[in-house]
């Protein structure tokens, strides 16, 4: 038996005692499932018919301390964990580029408690959003979280990446929706988050660990806010000449306090090509959907309010038909045949952030870079804008290259570049490098152009909270293992 | 291979998560190599060289029940498990099956039946059966009880034929009963489950019946899916019914009338009889007639109906997960208040009572056997 192997039976067999012979897994049919996500360089690869980066092991802890132990065997045989949930991120951000330990958390999913006087759910991470919501619908409540992952994605992956669901917009990213968290650290000690985080008791201890992707600990409790499954929930579809109108209806509605749980604006592309194949909607223009919810009296309120700005910036409105059939139909987009990654095609979305004052400048911008930099791939752009905040709103670009590189070396660096051409365009404008897909592999490279010295610091965070560097390496922009 | 067929769907679904949600086998093990898209992924590898049908790759291959309940949730018509069905064949061919599954095959060969008990226990319930038909060797109807009803589930054979006297129904039983091959099917035997088809096709034909009855979703599919697949006709004008859809039709032409009854009760669509033979109003008609008001729908229903997991020979190669997902559907009919969960299938009578969980369930046949007006 040589080292490798030696080491390599060691460590199954300190993972079998912490999670029994079911919960740890080294066959190749596993690990190769655990070899893809959403992201397109493993799946070019495999694609191609190369090998994508693997782990070693898939575990599957119970519970948390499960999960502290496993942890623990990591730091003293120095290998890399990666948690994964659904799988459905489409960063990188859930596979072992250098090995090691795959956690799967989905064993932990127990709803633990319900407040029903504080409307309050204390949830393990590896519940998947349907299910969580399936539960809260049960008893009259909601998380308002629906994302277009509801289906395959943990709750513990959004809180690792800062998620919105569509309804954002007046719900809040998934982070604004945390009381508290109980985590493990990458030594593999177990913290708890202040039980509320509106306080003056120093720093917010969430803020540290949400959004930081697995490279600060593994979340595997939270404790979130719930709302009541609103009385109405209607979403209305209006139809603009242009783009710029329909952005100016939706800004005027967000700064005059106007609540609304989706505004949903499509360039006149993504109209005239997804909207039309999706949704079946065959009108040009730029396509929006405005939703509002909550007690009936309000709702019909405010779409009086909103119509009123919106028929000042010349919008059609369509009815609440053509706003339905969005709303029912919403994950359509990512069932195959609509799913892209079913196609041979390339594509990508580099969605970012930015205020009003900024963000269809952005727009304007990167789609002009992408498509003359790209010309001779024959790319396609096209974008929507679909979580509002009252200060500015998302841009979420979608660009397809419908007969991309056979190579997949070659593949991969057009790829890259073309988020290199399109990131830099957002950071150049005020933009941010994700709004709500994260970072992973793919973005690592823009963390220090995003935050300059602010990078340092956190350098210094995850240095200090992982000495042994084994926790999600490469992801975030951090060091590789 | 077989698989060559499935190259659209294995394209589409080899990096899709969105239907791992429903899959039943990775409600329970949390191994995503279980779900569509491992699968899919699993045998885009095979397809393309990468991999072999090793061991464990075959275990997770079997490690499916084929209830095509991701087909339900997702677009485009991709036939999932049908994929799966064809790597089974294609494993078959390598000669790589699981030892479960050649012993499931090797008992259909032997006993007739795939839990490898005597031929003797079938054709004594078949005698008991044929003495409450009258013995006759021609008949409008053959009811066909099938091994899982024979050996597992006999009280729904027994009140299947009270039924058909009730109704005054010409029916008949064979008295040697073959296997009609679904197992074989599902389990990628597909020259043996062609041979069974061949065999149980003759044997329709000398019994000069209209129609074949049967209580079993998975040979009701056999007869009117997979024979024709397999290039096996069965004779010109035969119909096949599931007893579902032929008790309906006779409480429809008043041959049968039901008394009313007051439990609250649920009804759970089998995989191959719902989803795959869309029946799904027949048997709700027929419970309505019994309980009116009284029977409640569970949250997934119809298409979208949750799956007992003993299906796709899962009872036969991985009956600890059969078990496991079994859990998963009585605690959604306890949910639904009911007091009795009616199914219309002896695999999923079977894996309930296998179940540690408390719940009355009947199959259909049972139901209205009990509510049968005087």
């Amino acid at each position: 038996m040589n080292q490798n192997k030696y080491l390599h039976d060691m460590i199954d067999s300190e993972l079998e005692d912490i999670v029994g012979p079911d919960g740890v897994s080294d066959k190749e049919v596993d690990i190769d499932a655990h070899m893809t996500d959403m992201w397109y360089i493993p799946r070019v690869h495999i694609d191609r018919g190369f090998e994508a980066s693997k782990p070693e092991f898939i575990a599957y802890p119970r519970n948390t301390d499960e999960v502290s132990r496993i942890v623990k065997v990591a730091n003293r045989f120095r290998v890399p964990i990666v948690p994964r949930g659904g799988g459905a991120g489409d960063t990188g951000g859930a596979l072992a580029p250098y090995g090691g330990i795959i956690v799967d958390v989905k064993k932990l999913e127990k709803l633990l408690r319900i407040d029903e006087t504080s409307l309050t759910v204390a949830v393990q991470t590896g519940i998947l959003q349907v299910d969580l919501e399936d539960l809260l619908s049960e008893k009259g409540y909601t998380l308002g979280h629906f994302p277009a992952s509801f289906y395959c994605s943990t709750l513990g992956g959004f809180l690792a990446n800062r998620g919105s669901g569509v309804l954002s917009t007046l719900y809040g990213k998934i982070d604004r929706m945390v009381l508290s968290l109980e985590l493990v650290l990458p030594t593999g000690e177990i913290v708890r988050t202040p039980p509320v985080p509106d306080h003056s008791t120093g720093p917010d201890l969430n803020s540290l660990f949400l959004g930081t992707e697995g490279t600060l600990g593994i979340i595997t409790e939270a404790t979130l806010k719930l709302q009541y499954v609103p009385e109405v929930r209607r979403f209305t579809a209006f139809l603009f000449d242009d783009l710029h109108r329909a952005l100016e209806a939706g800004r005027k509605i967000m700064l005059k306090r106007l609540r609304p749980c989706v505004i949903r604006v499509y360039d006149e592309q993504d109209t005239r090509e997804w909207v039309k194949k999706v949704l079946g909607f065959e009108r040009s223009g730029s396509y929006i959907i405005v939703g509002f919810d909550g007690p009936k009296e309000m709702v019909e309120l405010q779409e009086r309010l909103a119509k009123r700005i919106i028929e000042e910036e010349k919008g059609e409105d369509l009815g609440t038909k053509w706003g339905q059939q969005w709303w029912d139909h919403r994950y359509d987009f990512y069932f195959p045949p609509h799913f892209l990654e079913s196609t041979p095609y390339m594509h990508g979305v580099i969605d970012t952030v930015s205020t009003f004052s900024n963000i269809e400048k952005i727009y304007r911008e990167m789609k002009k870079a992408v498509e003359g930099e790209f010309a001779k791939w024959d790319i396609s752009f096209m974008g929507h804008f679909s979580h509002w905040y009252d200060y500015g709103a998302i841009l979420y670009p979608l660009f397809i290259v419908k007969d991309p590189p056979r190579d997949p070396d070659e593949a991969s660096k057009l790829y890259n570049d073309i988020f290199n051409i399109g990131v830099r365009v957002a950071l150049a404008n005020g933009g941010l490098v994700n709004e709500h897909h994260g970072i992973g592999l793919k973005l690592s490279r823009f963390m220090p152009e995003q935050y300059g010295l602010g990078f340092d610091i956190l350098k210094k965070i995850k240095r200090v909270l992982d000495p042994n560097n084994i926790m999600n390496p490469g992801k975030l922009g951090f060091g590789g293992f | 291979m077989h698989i060559e067929e499935y190259s659209n769907t294995i394209r589409a679904w080899r990096f899709c998560p969105m239907c791992n949600h429903v899959c039943p086998v990775i409600k329970v093990t949390k191994n995503e190599a279980n779900g569509p898209r491992g699968l899919a992924l699993s045998l885009f590898l095979v397809s393309e060289k990468m991999r072999q049908f090793d061991e464990p790759r075959v275990e997770r291959i079997y490690q499916c029940t084929t209830s095509g309940i991701c087909e339900a949730w997702s677009l485009g018509g991709y036939d999932l498990s049908g994929m799966v069905l064809a790597a089974r064949a294609d494993v078959v061919d390598q000669g790589k099956a699981p030892t479960s599954a050649v012993t499931a095959r090797k008992n259909i060969e032997e006993t007739g039946n795939p839990f490898g008990e005597s031929k003797q226990v079938r054709s004594g319930l078949a005698a008991e059966l044929i003495k409450e038909a009258g013995s006759k060797k021609r008949a409008e109807v053959l009811y066909f009880i099938g091994c899982t009803t024979a050996y597992r589930r006999p009280e729904i054979a027994k009140a299947s034929v009270k039924i058909l006297q009730k109704a005054g129904v010409s029916f008949m039983v064979l008295e040697d009963e073959p296997c009609c091959g679904a197992p074989l099917y599902e389990l990628g035997f597909r020259e043996d489950a062609k041979r069974e088809a061949r065999n149980l096709s003759q044997t329709i034909e000398k019994s000069g019946c209209n129609y074949v009855v049967t209580s079993c979703p998975h040979c009701y599919r056999a007869l009117t899916e997979w024979y024709p697949q397999l290039g096996v006709q069965l004779p010109s004008g035969v119909k096949v019914k599931h007893t579902a859809d032929y008790f309906n039709s006779l409480v429809k032409d008043r041959r049968i009338s039901l008394s009313k009854r007051t439990e609250v009760v649920t009804y759970h669509d089998p995989c191959y009889l719902g989803r795959f033979g869309k029946i799904f109003d027949q048997p709700r008609e027929l419970i309505r007639q019994v309980s009116g008001s009284n029977f409640k729908e569970m949250k997934w229903n119809r298409e979208k109906a949750l799956c007992c997991g003993a299906g796709g020979g899962m009872s036969f190669t991985n009956p600890r997960i059969a078990a496991q997902i079994e859990g998963t559907l009585i605690g959604e009919a306890s949910k639904s208040g009911s007091e009795i969960l009616i199914t219309a299938c002896p695999l999923c009578s079977d894996n309930l009572a296998s179940s540690r969980e408390k719940l009355k369930f009947q199959d259909i046949s049972q139901f209205l056997a009990d509510s049968l007006a005087s």
